[in-house]
């Protein structure tokens, strides 16, 4: 798969998605553009969708000192050589301060495409993504759009709750149609996770909420109710009578969220709070408290 | 009458009428006998039943073997005889000692001898029958270096008889294992071979117990690595000698070793208890291997997970709880139906029966360990004499929200994404997922702390806390401390010397180099038992980075603080 067409039609469906381009525009069909092609301008951001990825310099920490002498050659080769270190999940991870280095998202990008790496370090590579200084978010959409390895893929989308919702809705649409269930349940808890990003979002979620998967209809369930998707109201509370405690605890959080009293008249809410799974009854005593605040 | 040892220590041959006191039964063929069968006098509700067993002390025997002869008593019941499990190598030869001959330099043999009231009564025309049931392969009687009872790899010697001139001959007396337990039938036959008198000695080897926060810090360890100089030094100044940096390449030194122990009257086995993650710390922990200190595995290497560190498993201070006393405390790891340490080491944690463990979930962390939202401490104030420390987001959130948002956090932008104080509080996908963490993980184990360990709202202290996604965990539950999480502090508690806590600094301001600065230090040690020395430590690079903090990054031996055949035989009841 050729990355470049997805991430000029990802640019050019965000600005769609964010009302920044024109109607007509968005009605075209969505037809990979050539890569030589200047991609769209990025759209004016306001502050609260500044991305990680670009801190504002006021705020922004300085670089280590050590790591900032480093000329731009040195921290290329260290970054190439850098190793991950094993976390105590027994997971490898990238921490070192050298990511900080503007250089690190695209050096990351490069160690990730590059054919013959273990399958562990990749996940550690995608992973450390979001955390690299740099243009990371454009590396991390391009990275998801030609990952073959689908845990690979899903530790990239994860990502995304760090990124500008113009950059990461694109790829979440994507995301959220993908062949492999932990792709698409990474995809919807991004959405639940940044509301800017789940907006629009919501007509793909509720079509999830009877994914063949149950973590995916889990996390889609969990999203819609972080959104407070009154339409997915009834639908959600469906997922009350499916033999999956996950998905039913969910599914009360997220009833809960949209609208607790409305919630507690449902007849499946009231059977919840009786329920024989101590989880269950929990998270319905949360839903009535939060009817109910003054009790 | 003297209430003697026990049914409970027992086999299950002795006869139940004889469990509360002493009995005199008839035999059939030689007249009338006395029986005597050492019994605990309680229900096992409480330690209290076991207060009537003493012991002579702890004397060492020219061969270095402990005496535990028995005193007199006006009845005259032979007292029980407690060991430990020969499970250490001694001479050093590369077997273990139960495997070994006896020799002069191994020190936990038992000394077992007919007290003098009894040989007083031992005529020229008597002798005396030593019979041995239970478990003959895991115990052995020794007699001036010959087998007498007991273990002789072919079924086991039941018996041993000797003569009046033999009868003050002393025994060693060898236990294979935890918890291994005998009776010794001890027969004075007069002329003729009638029947005098017949006494029942319980034999029962130590339980293999944990250490808890209470008891008193030995030695503290931690490993040596590019980034945690800061820490060792904090460690170091406050600890001095009894702090030891080991140089190896990895630094999870709390989840490779457990230390525990196995006690008898003067005597002591350390167990280094080695898990079966083994990494690079593994060799460090066999490498513990010394006269009395013996690392032990149980499980498979091949098969572990991360719930099979250390970390995942602790103990709670002694308590009392559904009234029942439990002196060692009680054991906690995490377990739920979909992960958990290996079945080999928690049915042997299990089988020790002191110290009942509790299994919680921890499922929901991306590494799984108990230590990530419990710890419990020592404090003198409190009701019971400790605290329940339970991480708490709604606690962390009172803070963070009272704060100027624009604080500026330098060493989150980083690691976490979050440049400022605001932009963890207006994260709303952060707020949900933290508040659901409180309600569907950690509250459900509050509630099971609550009720197995008879805690009330008064026995916990709530730690501010706040817990993230990381992405590359299996599955899709996948927690890790967001802020170090301050729970996950070490206890040092050296004798003589105040009580330290090392608590990761939670580098929640805008200038690092400030401790005093920082609100959620404030607000820790507002919360902790005034007898405490807080030292909050930079484990940001080492520890907190790769998903640990400072007490997954350090290890403690501790002194045993009671006396398991005094305070804990109603646990040991069968």
């Amino acid at each position: 798969m050729n990355a470049k067409p997805h991430r000029a039609t990802a640019l050019a469906l965000a600005l769609c998605l964010a009302g920044l381009a024109p109607l007509a525009a968005c009605d075209q069909p969505r037809v990979p553009e050539p890569r030589a092609q200047p991609a769209p301008a990025a759209p004016a951001q306001s502050p609260d969708l500044k991305d990680r990825s670009s801190p504002d310099p006021a705020i922004a920490p300085a670089l280590d000192p050590a790591i900032a002498a480093l000329d731009e050659a040195e921290a290329r080769e260290q970054l190439r050589a850098l190793r991950p270190a094993t976390t105590r999940a027994q997971t490898l991870r990238f921490t070192d301060p050298l990511l900080a280095r503007p250089e690190a998202a695209e050096i990351f990008a490069a160690r990730l495409a590059r054919p013959g790496v273990p399958a562990e370090e990749r996940a550690a590579l995608a992973e450390a993504l979001p955390r690299c200084g740099g243009a990371w978010t454009e590396a991390l959409v391009d990275a998801a759009a030609i990952e073959a390895d689908p845990a690979v893929r899903a530790t990239l989308i994860s990502g995304l709750r760090r990124a500008a919702p113009p950059l990461a809705i694109p790829a979440l649409t994507l995301a959220l149609d993908d062949r492999d269930p932990e792709v698409r349940r990474a995809a919807a808890e991004v959405a639940g996770w940044v509301p800017a990003v789940g907006d629009g979002l919501r007509p793909q979620l509720r079509a999830l909420l009877s994914d063949r998967s149950r973590p995916v209809a889990t996390e889609a369930t969990r999203a819609l109710g972080l959104l407070g998707d009154a339409p997915a109201f009834p639908a959600i509370a469906d997922q009350l009578r499916v033999d999956d405690l996950e998905l039913r605890v969910e599914a009360l959080h997220a009833l809960e969220r949209i609208d607790a009293a409305r919630a507690l008249e449902h007849p499946a809410v009231r059977a919840a709070l009786i329920d024989h799974d101590p989880r269950v009854r929990a998270a319905a005593e949360r839903l009535r408290a939060a009817a109910s605040p003054a009790r | 009458m003297i209430a003697l040892l026990t049914a409970a220590c027992g086999d299950d041959s002795a006869d139940d009428d004889s469990a509360t006191a002493t009995s005199e039964a008839s035999t059939a063929a030689s007249g009338t006998a006395t029986t005597s069968a050492a019994t605990t006098s309680g229900s096992g509700s409480t330690s209290s039943g076991s207060a009537s067993v003493t012991t002579s002390g702890s004397g060492e025997s020219d061969s270095g073997a402990t005496d535990t002869t028995t005193t007199g008593e006006p009845d005259g019941a032979l007292e029980p005889l407690f060991g430990v499990p020969n499970h250490d190598d001694d001479d050093g030869n590369g077997n273990r000692d139960w495997f070994d001959y006896p020799f002069a330099g191994d020190n936990d043999l038992h000394v077992f001898v007919l007290p003098e009231w009894y040989l007083s009564a031992v005529g020229p025309d008597h002798t005396v029958e030593l019979s041995l049931s239970g478990d003959l392969s895991q115990l052995r009687f020794w007699l001036d270096g010959q087998l007498a009872l007991g273990d002789d790899g072919e079924g086991g010697q039941p018996s041993y008889t000797l003569s009046a001139a033999d009868a003050a001959s002393a025994f060693d007396v060898e236990f294979a294992d935890f918890l291994t337990r005998a009776t010794l039938t001890v027969r004075r036959l007069g002329p003729g071979g009638v029947e005098e008198r017949v006494d029942e000695v319980p034999l029962l080897a130590a339980p293999m117990l944990l250490n808890h926060h209470s008891q008193t810090a030995e030695r503290v360890w931690a490993v040596q690595a590019n980034n945690n100089g800061a820490m060792l030094a904090a460690f170091q100044q406050a600890l001095g000698d009894k702090f030891t940096v080991i140089n190896v390449n990895d630094v999870w030194v709390q989840d490779e070793l457990e230390w525990a122990t196995a006690t008898a009257p003067g005597q002591r086995l350390s167990v280094a208890v080695d898990s079966i993650r083994n990494r690079p710390l593994d060799a460090f922990v066999k490498g513990l291997r010394a006269p009395d200190v013996e690392p032990m595995t149980w499980g498979v290497s091949g098969t572990k997970t991360s719930h099979d560190s250390f970390g995942n498993l602790e103990t709670t201070p002694p308590l009392t709880a559904g009234g029942v006393d439990y002196p060692f405390g009680r054991i906690y790891y995490g377990r739920d139906q979909s992960c958990g340490p290996t079945y080999a080491l928690t049915d042997h944690l299990d089988a020790q029966r002191v110290q009942a463990p509790i299994a919680i979930d921890t499922c929901w962390l991306c590494v799984g360990h108990v230590d990530e939202f419990t710890a419990f401490i020592a404090d003198e104030a409190a009701p019971k004499g400790f605290r329940l420390l339970v991480a708490d987001v709604d606690a962390a959130y009172k803070i963070i929200d009272a704060l100027p948002q624009s604080t500026q956090l330098p060493r989150y932008n980083n690691l976490h994404g979050y440049a400022s104080v605001g932009a963890i509080a207006d994260d709303a996908g952060l707020r949900a997922y933290n508040k659901d963490v409180q309600s569907d993980e950690i509250e459900p184990v509050v509630a099971l702390f609550k009720a197995q360990l008879d805690l009330t709202d008064a026995d916990i202290i709530r730690i501010p806390s706040l817990f993230e996604k990381i992405n590359n965990c299996t599955g899709g539950k996948s927690a890790a401390a967001l802020i170090p999480g301050m729970i996950n502090l070490t206890v040092a508690n050296l004798a003589g010397e105040p009580p330290r806590l090392f608590i990761p600094d939670p580098f929640f301001r805008a200038n690092n180099g400030d401790q005093s600065g920082d609100p959620l230090i404030a607000a820790f040690r507002a919360l902790m038992p005034e007898e405490y020395e807080l030292y909050f430590v930079d484990d940001w690079q080492t520890y907190h980075a790769n998903l640990g903090e400072v007490h997954c990054g350090t290890n403690v031996s501790r002194t045993p603080a009671a006396d398991w055949w005094t305070d804990a035989l109603h646990l040991l009841e069968e």
